[in-house]
């Protein structure tokens, strides 16, 4: 078994899964508040563009929307899939350390690489 | 045509005014989150002990969401300021179609979707001349109206492409996609400007630069606290160094046209600014040391104007004109100085707050050559500095503070270009160290008392002394007894010493940028009471 000092030795750092869980549950609040942020604003501009129905504005506003809606969706699935790699990452360092028999080299999340 | 009388009779501009209100409150929202990632995301993540390929790649990405967002926020901001000034110019059209139509209503002419209307003739009067007279008349009120009316329409759209082109910009480069953002914050500057052009704001609209700061001053108080955050970021270069602004808009201007010309740039300048934006930054929360940025601009050699505490708050206020070969390179050093003369004088004062000191690169420097025995750079340089110390007292609130203008080297021949030039510097007191001249014969050349001239010389400083001297080009060494002016003294050597921490040199100079010329110690003159 090694011990939590004999870990943080294969990589030369103690890692905190409490900060990491931290940061995961700040990412996720985000996340979370950029969805409703962008849900909000939709159901604001879509009356708007239809009272514009017609005009070349009206079209505008309608691709504000849309776009708009593109881009949140995307930063909403990033920021999602961060936070939940940090969960991920401080749940395969805390059983690393309680176990003790892993490479910390294997508990690194997969998320991340070639993204 | 795409605009209607019935159209633009029923168009509902209370739907756009609440998109806005909408894209503004999105706005202060996605700025809170880019917030709690730099806070609370970033610094744990640097401490949480997280390394290797993984923990490369996460912060990595976090940095880049956190841009995202920023990006983000600042678009929503100007969608909602497109969108308020959108509807204030549809709701000037519609106003005035409304009035039309009571004007028609006036004239007894009928209305409705699809315009103006004579009413029916009435055949019992139909063969009178008189009833035939009114019916003319009555016709021809129609026909103007409805000219009135169909330009009106034409306005609305031309209105209505020049908003949808607007919108079109401020749709995200590549949505849903890891797009460029060096792209998209390049546009920002020029999205801006569409937006500031739809809110009625040109770049010709703006008081120019040679004008007087006072009014500049006056302008700036007569535009919205919103549009003013607009015209920022649309004209940062133009209302970054128009003087009589206040410091604190100035400052955000600088910072965005130098974050601009850091994305745009290729220059020679490039490293330099870069250095610059770090210091500044370095210095951010750092009160009453906080810097702001008065000016910037990365032609030619580089130019900067950076004060050491607000000066639109401050009780005085140096202004510190350096000499030969000083370029947006080495605009460090300036600011240490700036900084060094800040502490010593910020000590002598009762409050933190109550001193600004501003190193000022707002001229061309001469080189090592024959520029420097030359007149020209000071002229020009004279009326920049004159210039900027009136939008200095200018934009102080409530009243002008106790400003001093400080020289050293060619930059007192700067000074004293702006001194003897017109009705002279708008300043308390004059400052020189180093001087090989102001281009005056005696301080009472100045537009000042003599009494609040004041030089410094330190005995093997070869400009103001045997170099100065042998040619004569600038004029009589300030320090010299016959020049009329306060020599103060001075314990440090060289030419560039005058300002070394802890020195008399510099003690002497901060207690004349207080006031506290009885701290003064003088090796000749009087000093004021």
């Amino acid at each position: 078994m090694r011990n939590k000092a004999e870990l943080a030795e294969v990589r030369g750092v103690a890692v905190d899964p409490a900060a990491l869980r931290a940061v995961g549950t700040v990412l996720l609040d985000t996340a979370t508040k950029v969805r409703r942020v962008n849900l909000d604003v939709e159901a604001d501009t879509v009356p708007a563009a239809r009272a514009f129905d017609g005009w070349l504005s009206g079209g505008a506003l309608d691709g504000l929307v849309r776009f708009w809606q593109l881009e949140f969706t995307a930063t909403f699935d990033r920021l999602g899939a961060l936070g939940n790699g940090a969960f991920e990452a401080a749940s395969n360092y805390t059983a690393a350390d309680q176990a003790a028999h892993t490479e910390l080299t294997s508990v690194d999340p997969q998320y991340f690489r070639g993204r | 045509m795409t605009a209607t009388v019935a159209r633009l009779r029923h168009l509902n501009l209370a739907a756009l005014e609440v998109a806005a209100h909408s894209w503004r409150r999105q706005a202060q929202q996605l700025a809170e989150c880019e917030d709690a990632i730099l806070r609370e995301v970033v610094p744990p993540l640097e401490h949480a002990g997280w390394s290797g390929p993984a923990a490369n790649d996460a912060k990595h990405k976090i940095g880049w969401l956190d841009d995202q967002l920023r990006v983000a926020s600042s678009t929503a901001r100007l969608i909602a300021h497109a969108l308020e000034a959108a509807a204030t110019r549809w709701r000037a059209i519609q106003n005035r179609l409304h009035q039309l139509f009571e004007d028609a209503t006036q004239h007894g002419l009928l209305l409705d979707d699809d315009g103006i209307h004579l009413p029916a003739a009435n055949p019992k009067f139909i063969h009178f001349e008189e009833y035939q007279a009114q019916r003319q008349q009555l016709a021809t009120a129609a026909g103007l109206l409805r000219r009135r009316i169909h330009e009106l329409l034409e306005a609305a759209d031309r209105l209505d492409a020049e908003v949808a082109e607007t919108l079109g910009r401020l749709q995200p480069a590549s949505p849903g996609s890891d797009g460029d953002l060096v792209l998209e914050q390049r546009d920002v500057v020029a999205d801006t400007r569409a937006v500031a052009v739809l809110a009625g704001y040109r770049q010709s609209d703006l008081p120019e630069h040679d004008g007087d700061p006072m009014r500049a001053a006056e302008w700036w108080r007569s535009v919205a606290p919103a549009d003013r955050a607009l015209l920022l970021q649309a004209f940062p270069q133009h209302l970054g160094s128009l003087d009589g602004l206040p410091a604190d808009d100035r400052d955000v201007a600088n910072r965005a046209h130098l974050d601009f010309c850091l994305i745009d740039g290729q220059g020679p300048n490039r490293d330099a600014a870069h250095r610059l934006r770090e210091m500044l930054r370095a210095a951010d929360g750092n009160r009453p040391g906080q810097m702001l940025l008065l000016g910037f601009d990365d032609a030619g050699d580089g130019q900067a104007v950076v004060a050491i505490g607000n000066p639109d708050r401050a009780a005085h206020t140096a202004v510190f004109v350096p000499g030969i070969t000083n370029v947006l390179g080495n605009m460090g050093s300036q600011i240490d100085r700036a900084n060094d003369l800040h502490h010593a004088a910020d000590l002598m004062t009762p409050a933190a707050g109550d001193v600004s000191v501003i190193a000022w690169l707002g001229y061309d420097t001469p080189e090592k050559d024959g520029s420097a025995v030359g007149w020209e750079r000071s002229r020009l340089g004279g009326l920049s500095l004159d210039s900027f110390v009136n939008g200095l007292n200018a934009a102080h609130e409530p009243s002008p503070s106790h400003v001093t203008a400080i020289g050293h080297s060619y930059g007192s021949t700067v000074v004293g270009e702006a001194a003897r030039g017109g009705d002279g510097l708008a300043v308390g007191d004059i400052v020189v160290a180093g001087s090989p001249g102001m281009h005056a014969g005696d301080a009472s050349q100045l537009h000042i008392d003599p009494r609040h001239v004041w030089a410094g010389h330190a005995g093997d400083d070869p400009v103001s002394g045997w170099l100065g001297n042998a040619s004569g080009v600038h004029g009589r060494e300030p320090h010299v007894l016959s020049f009329g002016a306060n020599r103060f003294g001075t314990d440090t050597t060289g030419h560039g010493g005058y300002w070394q921490p802890g020195s008399l040199s510099l003690n002497n100079q901060a207690a004349i940028v207080v006031g506290n010329y009885s701290e003064v110690q003088l090796v000749h003159g009087m000093a004021p009471r």
